[in-house]
Order: structure tokens, then sequence, then C-alpha cells
């Protein structure tokens, strides 16, 4: 019960959508693919659908080849970005079409409709018209849906980012905890991190048709392969130092990164939350801009006395709301251990 | 080309598995176009054939005479669309962009005339000029056409997204400035491609020419129709038919390019959205269209009024009439039966080309949704519109010269008259039906196929049911269309089985005011059904897809 792709490519004409992608997904996990909007994700499981053709490489199922089986036949479920609900059927009619179609008796078919609706927190929805449903909700169907017929991998394409945000946020929660009661085997395409991490086992970024890293979230998170990744990933400046017992030394001070990163040089990658304000910090700058945020004060801080050609001039960083700092005024920072990466040298 | 993966909808264009299917999407399209070869390419080949054996063709077309024939046509037919357009743009407007009272009244009034029979228009401006004349055809061509104006351009008016037009009002463009720079250039596309076909119906027009122009004014069409009738001059009318054709495929290929940039071109959205009610000088339009309206009854009541009025006041002579042959039997059936064998007609003819024109539009959305082969479609497409544009009294008179080839010798055989309806009516239900196919999203159907929907399971599940209504709507459509046909019918119809229309031809033919009387009231009864079966396809047409009757 695995999905191998061994060295799979797509071309569209003369463009090389996707590059010779080795990845599996085993029994019961989720993996994610993550990357930029245009980086060859979507091809990606479209090919593993069956909707695409591989130009080259293989797309292995337990062992078994599905270059020959038609779409129809892989028994992998697949949710749109915007549900395609077939409007011309009912809730009910929309999550029983795959047991139709694999022939299942009307009362059974009625039972796993109820089942799950009752699962995606639709319960008693069956006779209502898909068009009169809100995003969510029809994304919910969509789930229920490709659930419906027991796919053995369920596919997911963008499932979350035709939502507004605080629906995606409650949905990505809802769909995690569904994926792991059902234990269902997935792969999941989005371009948001959040969704990632929320969702998956592991994470694969993928850029310009590659795959460039896969790992758990938090080794992804934390761990970068290198600087494209890094940059995807929010780190907006690389900083040179040398780690010594998972302590990071650097021009901007030290920091903890962990007792799995091994001594010797590194680069840290920063995110906007890397520095923050602190009455002792070894940093010292001049606020040259000030943006309120939901829970936080993001700054913009022009360095004083870092004077190295590796460090840059300006630097994010964060402050709490109270008593947050003016443009103008001088103010001293810290390194956060949460906000910052670790990169190979 | 834009990079495959820069938008969901880039991605969503194409479909891997449709890349195999090329042998059986080949054997598909052969039933429509085998339909097409035998019963339409053939006897018009034959017939210019017949034609050009007797080596008269460059006589004709060096005749002067020619070419002002071809020179009225053209004319006449630039003139009435001009003035559909004129007069279709602000029902257009109205139709598409206004929540005022009454706007799905005038879009059944406004189509009612472009299923008129032929000659019931003829007839009806004939009511209003009776000398005829220039003017007369000419409005009478644009009576027909002023419905494929405004709901080929009110289609896509009421689909093209609002918010470029108050783009430009807020960057301080006037609201005729807006008009014309942001609106009018997103419409050209359907513009065009509804001039083209208008043009097409114009040149090609039958009927009205022959009862309006009588032996003055002659296109085309009406001479081949005289040459090969009366005079059985069949190389001149071989040469004016390839005219004919020539001019045909021009229009044809106008359409056919216009079509494909307002598919490519467009963001389309709901109706909802579009319409509102107008403001300040909007009304004028508003109005204007409303004038246009009444001026499409104007010819339509004055029909009604003629199958009322005798010499000594209003009388039901002439429907009482219907019963019977005419003034001295001028028809071989009564009225009765001729309505009965149009109904007989129409039905085996709409059965036909629902048929064809359903299994037409499958093999064309298959085979545009692969972009290899979307010329290939192009050219079917093309194909499958030409029995629109070539001259009905061709294809009539070859059916004459072919069809005892086939076995049953089809020449008397009463199939020939839904045959050649069926001809008539198939593209305009190719044209309904598959502007709703290609909407149906690639990604519905492979969310189908996902869930275990084999190639025809999708069909059947997804497509079909979406396209149900407007499949209705194409029947009536196609109904009404072959009810009116008067053009092959007149050809082919034996006297003893005339369907209405050509006994409605006859009747004013003869003399005799009971024959004109019955005529007229013929007409109406004609006209009644027509617009009941209009009122039908209206209240079945899909919600979403409110604008053309089809996408021409």
């Amino acid at each position: 019960m695995s999905l191998e792709l061994r060295g799979v490519s797509v071309r569209y004409g003369s463009v090389t959508a996707v590059s010779e992608v080795d990845l599996s997904v085993t029994d019961g996990e989720v993996v994610a693919l993550l990357g930029p909007s245009g980086c060859g994700k979507s091809t990606l499981l479209r090919a593993v659908a069956g909707l695409e053709r591989p130009a080259g490489g293989r797309v292995d199922w337990d062992g078994v080849d599905l270059a020959g089986v038609p779409v129809h036949r892989r028994g992998f479920g697949l949710v749109f970005q915007d549900g395609q609900l077939f409007p011309h059927r009912d809730v009910a009619g929309n999550v029983a079409f795959g047991l139709r179609m694999r022939r299942e008796p009307a009362a059974d078919r009625a039972r796993r409709v109820g089942e799950l609706l009752e699962l995606v927190g639709l319960a008693g929805y069956e006779r209502r018209r898909v068009t009169e449903l809100s995003g969510g909700e029809q994304q919910r169907v969509a789930l229920a849906r490709a659930l419906a017929p027991r796919p053995r991998l369920l596919l997911l394409d963008e499932p979350l980012s035709a939502l507004d945000r605080a629906l995606r946020e409650q949905l990505a929660v809802d769909l995690a905890r569904l994926l792991r009661e059902t234990s269902t085997t997935a792969l999941v395409v989005t371009h948001d991190h959040d969704e990632a991490f929320t969702l998956a086992d592991r994470v694969a970024v993928m850029q310009r048709g590659r795959i460039r890293q896969v790992g758990p979230p938090e080794r992804v998170w934390r761990r970068p392969a290198d600087a494209d990744v890094a940059a995807f990933l929010g780190c907006a400046a690389l900083l040179p130092a040398r780690v010594r017992a998972g302590v990071a030394d650097s021009a901007l001070g030290a920091v903890e990164v962990g007792a799995g990163v091994p001594d010797g040089p590194v680069r840290l990658g920063l995110r906007a939350t890397a520095l923050r304000l602190a009455e002792a910090g070894p940093v010292r700058g001049e606020v040259v801009q000030r943006v309120h945020r939901r829970d936080h004060v993001r700054l913009l801080v022009r360095l004083s006395d870092v004077d190295a050609p590796s460090v840059p001039s300006t630097v994010d960083a964060v402050a709490p709301v109270v008593d947050a700092p003016a443009p103008g005024q001088r103010v001293r920072l810290v390194l956060d251990a949460d906000g910052v990466a670790v990169l190979p040298a | 080309m834009a990079h495959p993966d820069a938008g969901l909808t880039g991605r969503a264009g194409r479909a891997g598995t449709t890349r195999r299917g090329g042998w059986w999407l080949a054997l598909a399209a052969l039933p429509p176009l085998a339909f097409l070869g035998v019963f339409f390419a053939w006897p018009v080949l034959a017939i210019l054939g017949l034609g050009v054996r007797d080596g008269g063709v460059l006589t004709a077309l060096g005749a002067g005479q020619t070419w002002r024939l071809v020179a009225f046509t053209v004319g006449q037919a630039a003139a009435a669309t001009l003035v559909a357009l004129l007069a279709g743009l602000p029902v257009a407007f109205l139709l598409a962009r206004c929540a005022v009272p009454g706007v799905g009244l005038v879009r059944v009034l406004v189509m009612v005339p472009f299923v008129l029979p032929t000659v019931v228009v003829g007839l009806a401006f004939r009511a209003l000029w009776p000398d005829g004349g220039v003017l007369g055809i000419v409005l009478a061509n644009a009576f027909f056409n002023v419905a494929v104006v405004a709901r080929t351009v009110g289609g896509l008016w009421a689909h093209t997204d609002r918010r470029a037009e108050d783009a430009a009002r807020a960057l301080g463009a006037t609201r005729w400035r807006a008009f014309t720079s942001v609106v009018l250039p997103a419409l050209a596309p359907a513009i065009g491609s509804a001039a083209a076909v208008v043009f097409l119906f114009c040149a090609t027009s039958f009927g009205v020419v022959l009862m309006l122009g009588g032996a003055r004014y002659r296109t085309l069409e009406t001479e081949i129709y005289l040459r090969t009738v009366e005079l059985f001059d069949l190389s001149g009318a071989a040469a004016l038919s390839l005219l004919q054709f020539a001019a045909v495929l021009a229009a044809l290929g106008v359409g056919v390019l216009a079509r494909r940039r307002r598919e490519t071109a467009l963001r389309l959205r709901g109706r909802t959205e579009t319409a509102r009610r107008p403001v300040g000088a909007e009304w004028t339009v508003v109005a204007a269209a409303f004038a246009v309206v009444v001026a499409l009854l104007v010819p339509v009541a004055g029909l009604v009024v003629r199958s009322l009025s005798g010499a000594h006041g209003w009388t039901l002579a002439g429907y009482r009439a219907l019963a019977g042959r005419g003034h001295q039997n001028t028809l071989a059936v009564s009225g009765v039966d001729a309505a009965v064998n149009s109904l007989r007609a129409a039905t085996d003819a709409t059965a036909l080309a629902l048929v064809l024109g359903v299994w037409s539009a499958v093999v064309l959305v298959t085979l545009g949704r692969s972009r290899a082969r979307a010329g290939l479609a192009d050219a079917m497409d093309t194909v499958l519109m030409l029995p629109l544009g070539i001259s009905a009294v061709t294809v009539g008179f070859g059916y004459l010269v072919t069809m005892d080839a086939l076995p049953g010798d089809l020449r008397t055989s009463p199939v020939l008259v839904p045959l050649a309806q069926a001809l008539v009516i198939t593209p305009l239900v190719v044209r309904m039906v598959l502007p709703v196919l290609r909407a149906v999203d690639v990604r519905l159907r492979q969310a189908a196929a996902t869930l275990g929907a084999g190639p025809w399971r999708v069909w059947r599940e997804v497509d079909l049911p979406m396209a149900g209504r407007t499949l209705l709507a194409a029947a009536g459509f196609g109904y009404v269309v072959a009810l009116g046909e008067f053009g092959a019918t007149s050809f082919l119809a034996r006297p003893d089985a005339p369907t209405l229309p050509v006994a409605i031809g006859r009747l004013i033919s003869r003399p005799g005011e009971l024959n004109s009387q019955m005529a007229y009231a013929a007409c109406t009864l004609l006209m009644l059904v027509t617009a009941a079966a209009v009122v039908l396809v209206e209240r079945l047409r899909v919600p979403r897809g409110a604008g053309a009757v089809g996408e021409f």
C-alpha cells in the first residue's frame, strides 16, 4: 500500500514542468508537496492521478507500474481547489457518486453517505443542493465525495486555497484530524507552509519542477537544504556563523540551534522573527519603520555598530504591541532561536 | 504559450487520457460526416457537376448580369446586416445589462421573427409594402436577424465583467467613451461573429426575396431557383452556386475566427452581477430597444389582422377554409392535412438532427480539448455549418438528381423532406449544444474519472445531464425551424403531401380572396406554434447560459 515515484518527468511541448522527481508515500502517511505557484507540484499530482502522462519515469503502486492504468481504475481520490461538485446532483448524489460507479447497493450507499457527512461535520445535508452551500461546505462535500469509495490514495490539490483565512485555518485542523482518524494515505499540494505543516507527516519542497528537500515538517522548517528553500520558507537574509556545542555564534550574537547540528561553519537563515527587542541585547540599531501586525509589531531596524560585509545593514525585528518603539528610536536586539533556521555553509 | 503551470485554467486545459483516443475519435467523427457526405455534399456536387459538364460556367461567370446579381445580393445582405446590427445592439444592451420589467418578454418576442417561416415573413412584409421593392427586402431580412445580433452580442455582454467599464469611468472616461474604448472592443468578437452569420443568412435568404422581389429584384439564391426550375439553365445555376459557395466559405471563416477569439479572450461571469437599473442616458438606449421590439411586432400584427379581415369586415373565413383545399381546390390536400404533414416531417427531422447534432458536438468538444487537434475541430465545425449557407434550392435540386441512386429511390419517398430539414437544423443544434458542452469544466469530468467513471460513463453522468435542458431547448428550436423550412421543402415535398409553408406558398401564388385569407390564417397558426415553442425554449434555458440561442 504505497506510492513510489521514480524519475518522473512531465513535459508540455518544450517546457519541462516536472523533472526527474523521486518520492514515496507509505501506507497511512500524509505527504505535502510544498512550493511556489508554477513550480510543477500540481502537474506532478495530476501525473499521479493519471490525468497527465509522464514523459519519463515510473509511477508505481505497490511495485506495479501504473502507466497503463486509466484514471478511473486507479482508485485514487482527488479533491480540487474549488471542489468541482456536480451541480446537477444534491449533496448525497455527489458523495455517493464513486460508490455508484462501484455498483454498491443503494442501502450501503446511503449508510456510507451518512457516515461521511457526519465525519466532515455536515450531518443531515444529504438533500441540500450543492450550489447553495458556502465555499467551506462545498469543500467538505468534495472531501466526503473523494473519501466515500475508500480510495487507496487521496490526492488534494490546494484543497483550502480558495477559502478565506479564518475558515482555512479551521478546516486545515479538521482535515488533519480527519486524515489521521481515517488513516488515509494522502498527497497534498499546497503553496502555504502552515497548511503543509498542519497536514503532513513529511513535506517535500518543490521548486522549478524539482524536489529540493524531503523531510518531517519540523526538520524542513529548521534545517532548509539550501538558500532557495530557505528563501521560500521565509528566511529573508542569510548570516554566516560557527556552531559549537549546539550554539551558533554570529556577528549578531549567539543563538541556540540544538544539539542535532554538528560543530563547524553554517549559515543562519533569518526569518522576520529572528531578532526581537531586548533590554540587554547585543545588537544596537535605530528603528526605521514600524508596522502593526495582529499580535506583535514588526520593525525595520538599521544596525549601528555592525560593519561586516556579510551582515545586512537593515534587519527585520519584532516587538511586543505594548510600548513598541517609534521610528527614530534607538533599540537593542537579540537573536531568537524560533526565528532562525540553520543551513549548510 | 503561457507557462503550463501558471494558472489553474492553464493546467486544466488538457487531459492526458484523450491523447490515446485518436482512432476512436476519427471513427466517431464518421457518422455525421457520412450523413453530410451523402445528403449534402453529393447532391450539391452532382448539381455543380451537371453545370460544369455543360460548359457554360465560364460564360455565366463572364456575363455582366451575373455580377449585377452578385452586387445586388451582397449589397442587400450588407444593408440588411447593418440594419440588423443597429437594431440589435440596443436590444442586446437591454437583455444583457438592464434590470427593468419586461426584459423576459422582450427576450421571447425578439426570438419569434427568427424562427418564423420565411414565407410568413415574406407575406407579412407584402402586407405592409404591397409593391415589394429593395427596402422591403432589406427590412425583411433584417427583421429575421435582429434576434441573432441581440442574442449573440447580448449573451457575451451579459457575461463580461462590468468592472472594466467601471474602472474606465473611475479613470475619467465619459459613459460614451467607456463604451467605445472598453465595452465595444470586448464585444467585438460577438459582433463580428453575429455579423458574419447574419450576412450569411441574408445573402442566401430565399423565401423572402422570392416573395418581395418578384421578377424584378433577384439574388443569387432566387436566380439559382429560377434557372434550375423554370429555365433549366443548369450551367448558369452551377456557376452561381459556385460563387455562392465561395462567399459562404469566406463568411464562415470569419465566423470561426471571431468565435475563437471570443472563447479564449474572456473571463465570463454570471448575469446577475452585470444587470442593473439603467441610469441617465441609458434610458434612451432602453427606449430605442423597446422601439425596435415594437417595430418587430408590426409585421406580425399586420399578418394577424390580415388573416381576420375580409372584403366585408372581420371574418374567420380564412381559418374555416383551412379544413378545405382552398379556392377551386388550389391545394391537393386540405390545410389541416398539410399541417399534419408539417408536424410529422418536423418531428422526424428534429429527432434525426438531435442525434446528429449531439454526436457532432461531442466529437467537436473532444477534438477541441486536445490542443493538437484544435485545428481539426475548427475544420469539422466549419464543414458542419456549411448546410446553413448553401442554397437550399441547390440541395433540394441535387436530391432530385442523385437520390435515385440510393436503394429504394428516395426521390419519391416521403423521408426526403425530413432528411433535408434535418440537414438545415443540425447546424443549429450543434451551435446550441456545443457551448454548453464546452463550458463543462474539464476538472469536473476529471473528478468523475477519479471516482471511477470510465470515459463513456463521464459523458453519461456529467456532460449530458448538464446539457439536458439545452438539449430540450435545441429540440424545440429545431422543431420550429423545421416547421417553417421552405427552400428545400418546396423542392422536395410531393404535390400530394405539401407541408404548411409549401401550401402557403402555393395559396398566395394563386388568385382568389379565399386563398389569401387562408394563407394568412395558416401563417398565423404557424406563428402561434412558433411563439409557443419559443416560450418553451426560453423556459428550458439553462440558467447559466442566459445568453445566446447558441454561439453562432
